[in-house]
């Protein structure tokens, strides 16, 4: 536990980093990014669901970085997307092809499927995010 | 409007300031919102903007008949979330009226000409970064060291490939064909680590997340084309990196008859 609070701020952190993050966005960028996977692994641990629990990850770190916008006065951007980076299927990616150049096709479609529904929650749970928090054009 | 403001400069600093956005990796809404409130902020009544992933357009109009349009065409793409927040920041000083337009030029340029950042630095925390998504996802520490060696070598080649205008859809591709490389030499060769902690370690970085995110915020504001080509993008980013790692495997796959997992 520790552990994972530890290795996903840390990540987030880095990865805010590499992408030239505003200083004083990093290290709340870092806290949006455990809380995220917090959730992720709490959904996987008592529910055994990747999908719902991308959902309502992503769903989180979402508000919380257009809460996080309005208070630092920065783009929402640069908080979700080192924010979400824990939760993109890279894992669904790596076995998808693992399977596919063994010909188990059998496996490599099922992974294959869940990892494109993974995405969707993802988008689906920005999408919904984005839309409360939608700025009337003027 | 404003007599003392020159219509031309407002459009050139509103065209920078669009331009710094989109290749940096901004959202095409955003885009356009800044351009139309640094118009807006010299007195200008009519302007419209249209921004697309590879070019803007901006067109005013003061008096009767006096339109001014201008078209700027964006070739290269990087993320830099730090300029992105600079112009936002420039663009609302220059709405409070706290800065002139000709200091707003003067801070665009200067930050335009800006170098991306220290290599060392991100090729250090690519690196870094990599390396604890592998102990996140369960790896051990010889797993964590091994990644981070191949996410700061995967930072190098995309920045060098980025430099040399190669397409992206075949630097990913080399990216991820050198993340299975190295992990095929460690865990199937020297029998060191785990290959899919290293793999998938290595390749979390390059994964479309900016895009995706994009994508679904300018369709989310109205924008379908752009939500579009950002979708896309996402996608031929992810197919390119499967595809990079896939021919290694099939190529490993052939020579041995299998892995050893």
């Amino acid at each position: 536990m520790i552990n994972q609070i530890m290795y996903s701020y840390i990540a987030t952190l880095f990865f805010a980093v590499s992408t030239n993050s505003p200083k004083k966005s990093i290290f709340t960028a870092g806290i949006n990014g455990t809380i995220g996977w917090l959730i992720y692994s709490f959904f996987i641990q008592f529910f055994h669901t990747e999908i719902l629990g991308s959902f309502v990850g992503t769903f989180v770190v979402a508000i919380l970085s257009e809460l996080c916008a309005r208070k630092f006065k920065m783009p929402a951007t640069v908080f979700l997307t080192s924010g979400i980076i824990p939760l993109v299927p890279g894992r669904g990616l790596y076995y998808t092809m693992f399977e596919l150049v063994q010909n188990n096709y059998y496996e490599a479609i099922s992974m294959g499927i869940k990892t494109i529904f993974i995405s969707g929650s993802i988008a689906v749970a920005i999408a919904i995010s984005s839309s409360i928090f939608k700025k009337k054009r003027k | 409007m404003n007599p003392n403001i020159n219509h031309k400069s407002v459009i050139r600093v509103a065209m920078l300031a669009g331009q710094i956005m989109l290749e940096n990796g901004a959202e095409t809404y955003r885009v356009e919102d800044t351009m139309e409130r640094i118009c807006k902020a010299s007195g200008i009544t009519y302007v419209d903007t249209f921004a697309t992933p590879t070019g803007i357009f901006i067109s005013t109009r003061t008096g009767e008949y006096d339109y001014s349009t201008s078209i700027k065409r964006v070739r290269n793409r990087t993320i830099n979330l730090y300029k992105i927040f600079e112009v936002n920041n420039i663009s609302r000083k220059l709405v409070n009226k706290d800065i002139d337009f000709t200091d707003a030029l003067k801070l665009l340029e200067n930050l335009n000409s800006e170098k991306q950042m220290a290599l060392w630095l991100l090729v250090l925390s690519a690196g870094l970064c990599s390396g604890t998504f592998a102990l996140l996802f369960g790896g051990s520490l010889t797993d964590g060291i091994i990644t981070t060696f191949s996410g700061a070598l995967i930072q190098l080649l995309s920045t060098f490939t980025l430099s040399k205008n190669i397409s992206y859809f075949l630097g990913n591709m080399a990216s991820g064909a050198i993340a299975a490389i190295i992990g095929i030499v460690f865990a199937e060769i020297l029998n060191q680590g785990n290959i899919d902690k290293i793999i998938i370690g290595s390749i979390i970085p390059l994964l479309p997340g900016v895009a995706i995110t994009n994508a679904i915020r300018d369709t989310i504001h109205g924008d379908l084309v752009y939500g579009t080509v950002r979708g896309v993008e996402a996608l031929l980013i992810a197919v390119s990196i499967a595809a990079g790692v896939g021919i290694v495997f099939k190529t490993w796959f052939i020579l041995t008859g299998g892995f050893t997992l």
